[in-house]
């Protein structure tokens, strides 16, 4: 059977980036994002086209996985791309038919807004494919950390990721359970008008909140057994970061940093 | 020492109040198993958890070493932590994804400082066996290591007490033996006072004390062998029928001492040195041999002659395209017959009952039921708790859910209601609650029924008696022959050889997706390599059976 992750495609493979830690991979793609937003001359857009092809290979994740995630925004991105192109109230240059024309400064933004779009899908697929989702709640939460400061309660929002990514598979697992049961018992899930299958799939559903509900009250009685009440600190011990990961922290700040500004002096 | 004095714990208010635990007192000390025996619904529960604070008593006392739970927030944590509390579903007590998170999650609650944790981690991984998964999964973890994660868990909070309230009815048959290894190692190498609820006789009769409770109230509390010994109705009563306790019981008769013990394997080492010693006759090894051996239902000409009904035959199956679950199964269950479907597990029984029930199709080979292929709907299968798919308004709707979805009339369906409840022996008033009221036995009885009332000429139960007491059992022992006495074809697919043998007509034992074995349950009582060809270590009575045939063979050498 093959399993659906929702964050993203976690690669099980010992790749330059899966040993690089989750808070650096997290904090380099939050500056990413920023600077790619920052740099406006089509050259840093080709030089962060080059880190890319950089960071999926070091992610280990083939080219072809990468294009397929595209697909869902596809649509989106050629869209974006024509409206911007399209000029309808005649001030195109490009004349195509009556007010229709075609606006090369247009298209030029509309690339531009499609090729960051296309870059920033890249990176946080090289993270995601490069990091456990348990590694990258904990590096989440480890990162929210000096806000606990201001009383956010960053250890409670800790333990919720944490039981949301267990029980992710277990609501698929019980959905499947629970369904094949009612088949057995005569369910046609594919036949029927709407009325039937909504009647069908409510076979499924109320069980299935039932049956959360009750794994939900033992999970929280559990969590009492072992004096989570009135919790201090659940989260893990600090770890500092290792001198690879601070290099790659600094070096990848660093060309965050300077592209943008490379591209203001050299404007 | 932990105290309870004359406790009440009530549920429900007005009428519907009832008192789950009515003026119970009991006492214990670290570095003893004490046994907690009832039927469901007799209190045992309440009591388990009173112990841990989870509960407080709203009449009587609770003191814990001295602390009294009930005084305020800061003791019924300190009670908290000095007795831990292991639930019986391993998957639903664990909040982190990875193993040694799992385990820090009590310790860092305390507010220990992290090198603590992290010792208090590795010692507790070390005590359940569990050391090399630390940076594991804790989904990918079968149940057996999953309950053992749980204890762990609770071990690193260093208690001095551990409830484990049925923590091992939800595991495979092979788990059980470490779990009860486990338990002795906590009691009297750790000096921890376990308390379990539990309905496993072996689990019973290992125990140091034994405390059965009925309608809330204590009714004995005293030794194993004093129970099965000296209060015979009470324990045929309150313990399912097990091969191993019929065997103490035979030792007993032979003059086992006191002092021995009643666990089964200590019992039958004594009665094999009296033999050697001629201390006891020889015809008592006969009869606890008799005892051990499963007593099979013993209709083999009879069904020779029924039709097979259900028919596999050379299934392959897999998931996606590389791994075959299944490779070349064949099987014919007769009409009139039950079939043990037995495996450790992965081993591809619960697949190939869904294949059976026509829910997954074979990459090759054929299904039938008399002759004709399946669709879904043909095959009556009640999976694991079954009572997890109710969903109707009613007991009755629920019952009658399956044949309206074949497009039975209003007539068939009652018709189909009635004989579905009149299996599995409802009464008539219970048809008209809501299916989420009943208790536990009656839930699993309704949810059997909602299977069989599609009136088809054969029935799949996977594990049907998981989680429920000697009298539940039992009623599902019923049921099931009650099925094949109808005619229909019968296969119960269970990990539990011991409890089934008796019950069942053949035994198949499967592995790796293929039948490795098959025959009447008295030829697997017989054949030693059965289940060494499946990779199953043999139930202890089968174990015990060998060593005593071993010893009549000497003797009569």
């Amino acid at each position: 059977m093959t399993s659906f992750t929702p964050l993203g495609s976690f690669v099980s493979a010992d790749t330059p980036a899966a040993r690089i830690d989750a808070r650096v991979k997290l904090a380099l793609l939050l500056a990413a994002t920023v600077s790619l937003f920052l740099s406006q001359a089509a050259w840093t857009l080709a030089a962060w086209a080059a880190v890319l092809v950089g960071v999926v290979w070091a992610s280990g994740m083939k080219v072809r996985d990468h294009l397929r995630a595209l697909v869902p925004v596809v649509f989106i991105l050629a869209f974006t791309l024509i409206a911007n192109a399209l000029a309808l109230d005649g001030h195109g240059s490009i004349p195509i038919a009556g007010p229709v024309g075609l606006d090369p400064a247009g298209a030029q933004r509309g690339f531009t807004a499609v090729a960051r779009i296309v870059i920033l899908l890249g990176l946080a697929l090289a993270v995601s494919s490069s990091t456990t989702p348990p590694q990258l709640a904990d590096g989440c939460v480890r990162l929210m950390r000096p806000l606990a400061r201001l009383g956010v309660p960053v250890a409670d929002i800790g333990l919720m990721l944490s039981l949301a990514l267990r029980f992710i598979p277990i609501v698929s697992e019980e959905f499947f359970r629970i369904k094949l049961a009612q088949r057995a018992r005569g369910v046609d899930f594919d036949d029927g008008g709407l009325i039937a299958r909504i009647r069908s799939w409510a076979s499924v559903l109320t069980p299935l909140v039932v049956r959360l509900f009750r794994r939900a009250d033992r999970l929280g009685e559990s969590m009492a057994a072992r004096c989570y009440a009135e919790s201090a600190d659940a989260m893990g011990p600090r770890v500092p970061l290792a001198a690879r990961d601070r290099w790659v922290l600094a070096a990848g700040l660093a060309l965050c940093c300077a592209l943008p500004v490379l591209a203001r002096l050299l404007h | 020492m932990i105290e309870v004095t004359d406790a009440v714990v009530r549920f429900g208010a007005g009428d519907d109040e009832v008192a789950a635990l009515d003026g119970a007192s009991v006492s214990l000390v670290p570095g003893e198993v004490v046994a907690l025996v009832g039927a469901n619904g007799s209190g045992k529960s309440t009591l388990a958890r009173l112990l841990c604070a989870m509960t407080l008593a709203d009449e009587g006392s609770v003191a814990v070493d001295g602390i009294d739970p009930a005084t305020g927030d800061r003791e019924r944590r300190e009670v908290r932590r000095r007795v831990g509390f292991v639930q019986q579903h391993p998957s639903d007590q664990l909040v982190s994804t990875l193993v040694a998170d799992e385990v820090a999650f009590g310790p860092r609650n305390l507010g220990l400082a992290p090198d603590e944790v992290s010792r208090r981690v590795a010692r507790a991984l070390d005590v359940v066996g569990l050391s090399h998964t630390g940076a594991h999964d804790t989904q990918a973890l079968s149940g057996g290591q999953q309950q053992l994660l749980a204890i762990a868990g609770i071990l690193a909070m260093e208690p001095a007490y551990i409830v484990l309230d049925e923590a091992t009815s939800m595991l495979d048959s092979c788990a059980r033996p470490g779990m009860r290894a486990l338990v002795d190692h906590l009691a009297h190498d750790e000096g921890l006072g376990v308390i379990q609820v539990t309905h496993d006789p072996l689990e019973i009769l290992v125990s140091d004390r034994v405390i059965v409770l009925d309608a809330g109230r204590v009714v004995f509390s005293g030794s194993p062998a004093s129970f099965i010994g000296g209060h015979g109705a009470l324990w045929d009563a309150t313990v399912v029928e097990d091969p191993c306790a019929r065997a103490v019981r035979a030792c007993i008769a032979a003059g086992l001492p006191e002092d021995v013990g009643v666990a089964p394997s200590d019992a039958v080492s004594w009665l094999l040195a009296a033999i050697g010693q001629a201390r006891v006759p020889t015809a008592s090894l006969e009869s606890v041999l008799r005892a051990l051996m499963p007593r099979g239902w013993g209709q083999g000409e009879r069904l020779e002659r029924a039709d097979e009904r259900l028919v596999l035959s050379r299934i392959d199956f897999a998931y996606d395209r590389d791994a075959c679950v299944l490779r070349d199964v064949s099987l014919g269950v007769r009409g009139g017959e039950v079939v043990l479907l037995a495996g450790r597990s992965g081993s591809g029984k619960s697949t190939l009952a869904c294949v059976a029930a026509g829910l997954y199709e074979a990459r090759s080979g054929t299904v039938t039921l008399d002759g004709a292929p399946l669709r879904p709907g043909a095959v009556g299968i009640a999976f694991q708790r079954p009572e997890d798919q109710l969903f109707c308004e009613s007991v009755r709707d629920e019952i009658a859910f399956a044949p309206r979805n074949l497009g039975a009339s209003e007539t068939q369906v009652s018709a189909s209601v009635r004989m579905a409840a009149e299996l599995v022996g409802l009464e008539d008033d219970l048809l008209d609650r809501y299916p989420f009221d009943l208790s536990g036995g009656q839930a699993r009885r309704v949810a059997i029924a909602s299977v069989l009332s599609l009136a088809s000429g054969a029935y799949l139960f996977d594990e049907p008696t998981a989680g429920l007491d000697a009298d539940g059992r039992r009623s599902l022992h019923r049921v099931v022959r009650a099925c094949a006495e109808r005619g229909c074809a019968v296969v119960v697919i269970s990990h539990d050889l011991e409890e089934w043998a008796a019950e069942v007509d053949r035994v198949v034992l499967m592995a790796a997706g293929a039948v490795v074995w098959e025959g009447t349950p008295a030829d697997l009582s017989a054949d030693a390599d059965a289940f060494a060809s499946a990779g199953m270590r043999p139930p202890l009575s089968f174990e015990l059976a060998h060593r005593i045939r071993a010893a009549l063979g000497e003797v009569r050498a």
